[in-house]
């Protein structure tokens, strides 16, 4: 051989591994990866280039000079275009549109002269001659065209890189310099001193293989550590979102149970004094009855208050601070219950509801009375006692339904009516006329006028439920609830062996159906068979009826009844007759009290 | 076509109770008897799509009523029957196979199971 081909022929395979493992491993269409694979191809190849061009020149009279010009020609060219190549994958890497930058625009043009030069070289032979016996001979242009063109893009690369160095690592950017370093010496060493060694190729591949590791494989890692970390937020992501979701749902329920918790007992002490008031007689009886009633009728105001500040607290996840005693107990003046004297101004809020409804009449103790039937259901009650304080009512709220008296001072209800028409001011509101007119066929004078519907005084509560259920925008259900609660609460009361709310969930929230099985329970009394049964030791018998027993209390709810027919069950099972005979006894008895209590329902 | 459910209970209360769930359910017609015989008497005039059976009844286990429906009533060979009780009753292996009940409830009826039931057999 012409030259020493011995460390470009080692290095061919090393590139090849290269090639074949970007070729198959490294196909992302990213531009850096495009980039990079472009240039370990283009260096490969040169490489290759670099040892067949000595081959070839060192063949002798065998190969055409044709043919040793040709590849001599490409061998250049190509380490021209992979040094190009180098600034343009150094550029990508940085994400720089290399179109964009006048430097690229620069390369490009003295790319562009390179080739002019290359191809003219076959006339002028300003870069080579061929001489013969396998020699070239130098032109002018030989030192630039060979060495100062590849050198010059390699150092542009290099330039770039410490010009965005803040784009690369400290270990990349130690490790760049260092091979930079390296092949610059090599790149001059053969320049001035070993003509004969081929090595530019060789110090290319090295610093390709560097590149390799040091700029691309890390992203590799880094990019799987980030997949890793990113999946592990993600599950931790929706385990707190479960977890929040659990909590939320905990908060729902324990507000819901609170809330129970906290109405059963208020709607006793205010029913209880109800009763009192409706039956004592006695005046100071009567006064503190009536003060015991505001007094629940506050602290019940004042619970709902906290809760419905918990409750939004919870909603709305924001950084609301609990309001002090004081906030809430100036709510809860505001928000005072109606005591029977002056209220056009008064306003009163009994749960959330957002239903409101007017109530018109210049009698007090109509109003009051219209106002106790509608406040505890949850809807938000209003109040005026004349046509003109309604109409002012009116303007600043919305209402959903109105009760209007018909005789009043200072406007009655017909013209209200009329005025509110005019103004449209609450075209979708059904007006109901409160009349003690009885005479027949003013009902409908009291239509065609434009009230939704009438009811007559002295009005019953089932009248105005008729009429609420009619025209307000609450669904069956809704008021099934709403109203059932009461009576719920009314039945647990005289039943306190018997978990009606168990009941209520088998019943499916039907209080009449309760009430029509609790009947049937009580008149199903099977104690006389099943105590026959058990003192004939008859088996079938007695399974049958404890069964049924156990059954039908847990249907009811009656808890103690269920689990003490639970126990006789299992002595049944086991053959023990004589304290099955004990127990029935007790058993009985108490069924026997809760069929009483039925009977008072 | 409304299915046909036959409830079999020796309990008033009970069968008041089932009836009442069974009364919500879309295109069902039930019939509520409270003892075998009535139950083979139904058995034998109509055919129904579904039957469930208390299993400790005051006439017996009613495995043995299932046995006398499957022999005598032509017309409910192939109906299904689903046993009402509690846990401990069937908890043996292949109990409810062994005695020709294709599943059970567990008492008091819980009304989403009893709609599942009558969706899944009939």
């Amino acid at each position: 051989m012409v030259f020493n081909i011995y460390l470009e022929a080692a290095v061919i395979p090393i590139d090849l591994i290269l090639c074949a493992f970007l070729k198959l491993k490294y196909t992302d269409r990213t531009r850096v990866n495009r980039q990079f694979r472009l240039l370990a191809y283009l260096i490969t190849f040169g490489t290759f280039c670099d040892v067949l061009d000595v081959i070839v020149l060192s063949a002798g009279a065998s190969i055409p000079p044709s043919i040793k010009f040709v590849v001599n020609t490409i061998d250049y060219v190509v380490a021209t275009i992979a040094a190009y190549y180098f600034v343009q994958y150094v550029m990508a890497y940085v994400g720089v549109k290399w179109q964009d930058s006048t430097g690229a625009y620069i390369n490009r043009i003295l790319l562009v002269i390179y080739f002019v030069i290359c191809f003219t070289n076959i006339y002028t032979g300003s870069v080579f001659r061929y001489i013969g016996e396998g020699r070239f001979a130098e032109g002018p242009l030989f030192m630039m065209i060979v060495y100062a063109y590849p050198l010059y893009y390699i150092l542009y690369g290099g330039v770039f890189i410490l010009g965005h160095s803040e784009s690369y690592q400290m270990e990349m950017k130690v490790g760049l310099l260092l091979t930079f370093i390296f092949m610059i010496s090599l790149y001059l060493l053969q320049m001035f001193l070993f003509r004969d060694l081929m090595i530019t190729f060789f110090a290319a591949s090295v610093g390709l293989l560097v590149m390799f590791l040091l700029l691309e494989t890390p992203d590799y890692s880094k990019l799987m550590k980030t997949l890793d970390e990113l999946s592990i937020s993600r599950k931790e992501l929706e385990a707190s979102t479960t977890r929040a979701a659990e909590s939320s749902r905990a908060k729902s329920r324990f507000l819901a149970q609170m809330s129970n918790e906290i109405r059963t007992p208020v709607n006793a002490i205010m029913g209880y004094s109800n009763l009192i008031l409706a039956d004592s007689k006695e005046e100071s009886s009567r006064e503190y009855a009536q003060r015991v009633k505001i007094s629940a009728k506050r602290l019940l105001t004042f619970f709902e208050n906290v809760l419905e500040y918990v409750s939004d607290e919870t909603e709305e996840n924001g950084q609301r601070r609990l309001p002090s005693m004081a906030d809430l107990l100036d709510q809860t003046e505001e928000n005072t219950i109606y005591d029977g004297r002056d209220t056009t101004e008064r306003k009163a809020i009994s749960g959330a509801s957002q239903i409101r409804v007017l109530v018109v009449d210049d009698a007090d103790l109509n109003v009051d009375l219209l106002v106790r039937m509608l406040r505890p259901i949850g809807l938000t009650v209003d109040t005026a006692s004349n046509g003109k304080q309604a109409i002012l009512q009116v303007r600043k709220f919305r209402y959903d339904l109105i009760f209007m008296d018909h005789l009043m001072p200072v406007m009655d209800g017909v013209e209200a009516l009329k005025q509110l028409r005019e103004e449209k001011l609450c075209e979708d509101t059904p007006i109901i006329m409160l009349t003690a007119n009885a005479i027949s066929g003013e009902e409908e004078k009291y239509l065609k006028l434009g009230f939704a519907d009438y009811v007559t005084k002295p009005f019953t509560e089932e009248m105005i439920r008729d009429i609420l259920r009619r025209f307000l925008p609450i669904t069956e259900e809704q008021w099934q609830g709403e109203v059932a609660i009461s009576e719920w609460e009314a039945l647990q009361e005289k039943l306190p062996t018997v978990r009606v709310a168990d009941a209520r969930e088998y019943l499916l929230h039907d209080i009449a159906e309760y009430k029509t099985i609790l009947k049937a329970y009580a008149l199903e009394d099977n104690s006389s068979m099943l105590s026959a049964a058990i003192r004939k030791g008859d088996f079938v018998t007695c399974m049958a009826m404890l069964r049924q027993e156990r059954d039908c209390a847990s249907l009811i709810g009656a808890e103690n009844l269920s689990k003490m027919s639970d126990k006789m069950e299992a002595l049944c099972r086991k053959g023990e007759y004589e304290l099955l005979r004990e127990r029935i006894g007790a058993y009985t008895a108490e069924r026997a009290v809760l069929c009483e209590q039925i009977g008072n329902i | 076509m409304d299915k046909k459910i036959l409830v079999v209970d020796d309990s008033k209360v009970e069968g008041i109770y089932i009836k009442f769930l069974l009364d919500k359910l879309d295109k069902v017609d039930a019939t509520v008897c409270p003892g075998f015989e009535e139950a083979l008497e139904l058995a034998e005039k109509d055919k129904y799509d579904l039957i469930i059976a208390d299993y400790y009844t005051i006439d017996g286990t009613s495995d043995m009523l299932v046995e006398d429906i499957r022999e005598k009533c032509e017309k409910n060979a192939e109906t299904p029957v689903v046993a009402m009780g509690r846990d401990i009753d069937f908890a043996e292996e292949d109990f409810l196979k062994n005695n020709g009940f294709i599943n059970y409830i567990e008492k008091p009826v819980k009304f989403n199971m009893l709609k599942a039931v009558v969706a899944l057999y009939s």
